[in-house]
């Protein structure tokens, strides 16, 4: 896979566990670490 | 990460973490571990796959890396419990900068393979310090 160091953020809305959708743009402005979990275990 | 939350806070670090399994086990998740940042459910791995998030080979999932992870963690007296769920799915970490643009971008190989927090936690200082 090529690094996509340069991109824009991928587009996304997704909910959190208590139901809060959460997309890219609402970092905007601020740095953002998103951790890709393998399985939870 | 969780050990350096008092870094993160300070430099106004976002972290959202993000897993491909149900919602059930995800709350779970979060019940057992006290997790402070939001978990994102991506059940379809849509956002897995844009970031190049593939499946594992065996060997890579059950290599000496991961067992020495496992004896780490066995070590700080963490309990092991039998890998549910997908083990196959990789994980990875996708730093973002404030102008909406991948700043690291990393698939990790198998499940010890990580970046380092400490190089993550720099690239931020870096970027913030490159927009002044």
């Amino acid at each position: 896979m090529k690094s996509q160091v340069g991109s824009p953020a991928v587009a996304f809305a997704l909910a959190d566990t208590a139901g809060t959708v959460h997309r890219v743009e609402q970092f905007r402005g601020r740095w953002l670490l998103m951790v890709f979990h393998r399985h939870l275990g | 990460m969780r050990r350096h939350e008092e870094q993160v806070e300070k430099l106004g670090l976002e972290i959202a973490v993000v897993t491909f399994e149900a919602r059930e086990r995800a709350e779970e998740y979060v019940r057992e571990t006290g997790l402070r940042w939001p978990l994102l459910i991506d059940r379809r791995r849509g956002l897995y796959s844009a970031y190049g998030m593939g499946r594992g080979r065996w060997s890579a999932i059950w290599g000496p890396a991961t067992w020495w992870v496992y004896i780490q963690l066995i070590g700080r007296g963490h309990r092991l419990k039998r890998p549910t769920g997908d083990i196959h799915q990789l994980g990875g970490d996708v730093l973002v900068d404030p102008a909406g643009r991948v700043a690291l971008h990393h698939v990790g190989k198998g499940p010890a393979d990580r970046p380092a927090i400490a190089a993550l936690l720099e690239r931020v200082r870096q970027g913030q310090r490159d927009s002044r």
